[in-house]
């Protein structure tokens, strides 16, 4: 489908363009919230592989979907944009202080918490996850890559992935058990 | 069939992690950007263009000058006419290597884009 949309672009249909922003702003935005915990960072991150994508579409080879090279440069420019504003340390700071607010404050939940709290209860989770690792578990369970997928998209070897991949599972239920008292295992029963 | 259904868990979970662009502005955001990054760089191939025919004009200038230099008896700061000639004929050679070098790199990045781009439509 957006592959249409891709020769449309090069054919010199700018509006086309249109089209691949809208079916791909929300994956890209989440991948790029992944990397960057800030939504304004993630936001110039998205805005700068959307204008690469476009300026480069036609270097496009097509040995991948369209998909994994757009994401590819998504994780590119997020990562970019998390080094050039370090904000690394800062996050980490603010990140623990309102994990340890949170924590406080959600023990006295009910196992049974309603949709919208477990969403914000994820979210906050996975901004406890490293870059890598909140980013593994994005492209392998929300994006459903295969391993080999995930390390095209992120330029990672498969073992590589794979060691992200458990460590990754492993930290987000520790910090839902811990941190917020939720367990996955007993959460969907 | 345990591993199965954690990794079915998880999915789910993770799924509720899925953001939706909070900016509703974004789309047309990256088109203005879109289009100033397309009038910039047709700015550079016309500034590219221009640089070849200054580049171009200043060489026959340099050249015409080397030439007429050792037949004007000229002197000045203590140099005579044959010493003006080769300082300037140094300081011509570098800036022609110099720029030659930069218009050319520019230049050629400009022909093989439009050259994939033919391809690519084609």
């Amino acid at each position: 489908m957006p592959e249409r949309y891709v020769k449309q672009v090069l054919d010199g249909d700018k509006d086309a363009f249109r089209f691949i922003i809208r079916q791909f702003q929300d994956s890209a935005f989440t991948l790029a919230v992944s990397i960057t915990k800030e939504e304004f960072a993630a936001k110039d991150a998205v805005q700068a592989a959307f204008v690469k994508a476009y300026t480069r579409l036609r270097t496009f080879e097509r040995k991948s979907s369209f998909k994994t090279w757009f994401h590819r440069i998504v994780v590119n420019e997020a990562f970019q944009v998390m080094r050039s504003q370090k904000r690394r340390q800062k996050l980490s700071f603010a990140l623990k202080a309102e994990r340890e607010g949170l924590s406080r404050n959600t023990n006295h939940i009910e196992q049974k918490t309603d949709d919208d709290h477990l969403r914000f209860y994820i979210r906050e989770a996975m901004k406890g996850l490293t870059a890598n690792e909140a980013l593994v578990l994005q492209l392998f369970y929300l994006e459903e890559y295969s391993i080999k997928e995930t390390g095209q998209v992120t330029g990672w070897s498969e073992s590589k992935t794979k060691v992200l991949l458990h460590r990754a599972r492993k930290k987000l239920k520790q910090i839902l058990t811990e941190s917020y008292n939720i367990q996955p295992e007993n959460f969907f029963e | 069939m345990n591993n199965l259904n954690e990794e079915n868990q998880i999915k789910e979970l993770l799924g509720k992690s899925r953001l939706k662009m909070p900016f509703p502005d974004f789309e047309d955001d990256v088109m203005m950007q879109i289009e100033l990054e397309e009038s910039l760089r047709d700015a550079t191939r016309s500034g590219v263009a221009w640089s070849w025919v200054f580049f171009i004009s200043g060489t026959v200038f340099g050249i015409l000058l080397t030439l007429l230099i050792p037949q004007i008896e000229i002197s000045f700061w203590g140099m005579d006419s044959g010493e003006l000639n080769l300082l300037f004929q140094v300081g011509f050679c570098l800036f022609v290597l110099l720029h030659l070098e930069k218009l050319i790199g520019l230049t050629r990045s400009i022909v093989i884009g439009d050259r994939m781009k033919r391809a690519v439509a084609s």
